[in-house]
């Protein structure tokens, strides 16, 4: 936005030099507005991050190379630069409102749909600064792991939470 | 107005609409869940207690794990199939009157996805470390204890107890 906002101070004052120059010489003149803004980094869950079962009391842990890693992919223009933001859920909320508690997040984030040679990140609330891939797709992609730790009473059943990714264009 | 005055009235609007524009396009959020299934959680119960019954002063008395009446017993319950790791806090002396001990020595036991403490299960080949088995496809295993007294000469007469803690973990398999 900075970015932007600095575009669109020059155009302005340009603008200006440019009226006074033209009401002087009792000309037309056109001037173009321009700013590189508005550029939307569209972020898609494409996988959930599914732990499967688990044992009560004993901790299970989905690395983000594994199968059941959450996975999201950002789209913007190739070679853009987006930053990346989680909401991420202290606990899973089960039946009868029992809670899984769910920390030791991991990520990896790479320019095409794939792990190997992947980059490693945290994830957190704590802005993260990925590029966009050069390929045709014009997007990259995410990969989310962490731990779930029940406790040895766990209430049997099905347990979930949401994990929210956003992202915003940071420059090309 | 100039129309060059106007051009710069209409850069000045201009501005204002990349500025808010700025402030609420570049940013956009997507979802996933994390979800897991928490499985059946492990249930132990103490089902019958190890009962050596009248003892003698001087005579060891030995109980065996196969002893229907007076054998210790435990059951669990837990996930169809899932593995377990089976431990047990042993008392060494069972408590008595006025402070007195009885010694206890020589645990046995055995462990079985049914309820018999003969066949189709395997002895512990030790109790004083944890020992791995599976749950039957019901989730059930049951385990028998047996063990010995050893009273002195002149050991004191009354009532003595002590308890035995069985614990059971599932191993995550």
């Amino acid at each position: 936005m900075r970015r932007a906002l600095g575009y669109a101070a020059m155009v302005l004052a340009l603008t200006a030099v440019r009226a006074r120059a033209a009401a002087a010489q009792a000309r037309s003149a056109t001037v173009s507005v321009t700013a590189n803004v508005g550029k939307r980094a569209l972020v898609f869950g494409d996988a959930d991050l599914a732990f499967g079962n688990v044992f009560p009391g004993v901790a299970k842990t989905v690395a983000p190379t594994d199968a059941g890693a959450g996975r999201f992919h950002v789209r913007l223009r190739p070679g853009d630069h987006v930053t990346l933001v989680f909401d991420l859920p202290t606990q899973l909320v089960g039946p009868g409102g029992a809670t899984l508690p769910i920390g030791s997040w991991t990520g990896l984030w790479n320019t095409t749909n794939s792990t190997a040679g992947a980059a490693a990140f945290t994830p957190s609330s704590s802005a993260t600064t990925i590029q966009i891939g050069s390929g045709g797709g014009a997007a990259s992609y995410v990969f989310v792991g962490a731990r779930v730790s029940p406790a040895a009473t766990q209430p049997a059943g099905a347990y979930t939470a949401t994990i929210t990714l956003t992202g915003a264009y940071a420059g090309f | 107005m100039s129309r060059s005055m106007l051009r710069a009235f209409v850069a000045a609007g201009a501005l204002a609409a990349l500025a808010a524009t700025a402030r609420t396009a570049a940013a956009q959020s997507g979802n996933i869940n994390a979800t897991a299934t928490v499985l059946q959680p492990l249930t132990v119960t103490g089902v019958q207690d190890l009962a050596f019954g009248n003892v003698y002063p001087g005579v060891n008395k030995t109980i065996d794990y196969t002893d229907a009446s007076n054998g210790g017993q435990f059951s669990v319950t837990g996930f169809g199939g899932a593995q377990v790791q089976v431990s047990f806090t042993l008392p060494t002396a069972l408590d008595g009157p006025s402070g007195a001990t009885l010694p206890i020595d020589s645990w046995t036991g055995y462990y079985n996805q049914t309820n018999s403490a003969t066949t189709g299960g395997s002895a512990f080949s030790s109790l004083s470390g944890s020992t791995t088995t599976t749950l039957s496809g019901t989730g059930d295993l049951y385990v028998f204890l047996g063990a010995r007294v050893v009273p002195a000469n002149n050991q004191t007469a009354g009532s003595y107890t002590n308890t035995v803690t069985m614990t059971v973990a599932y191993t995550g398999l």
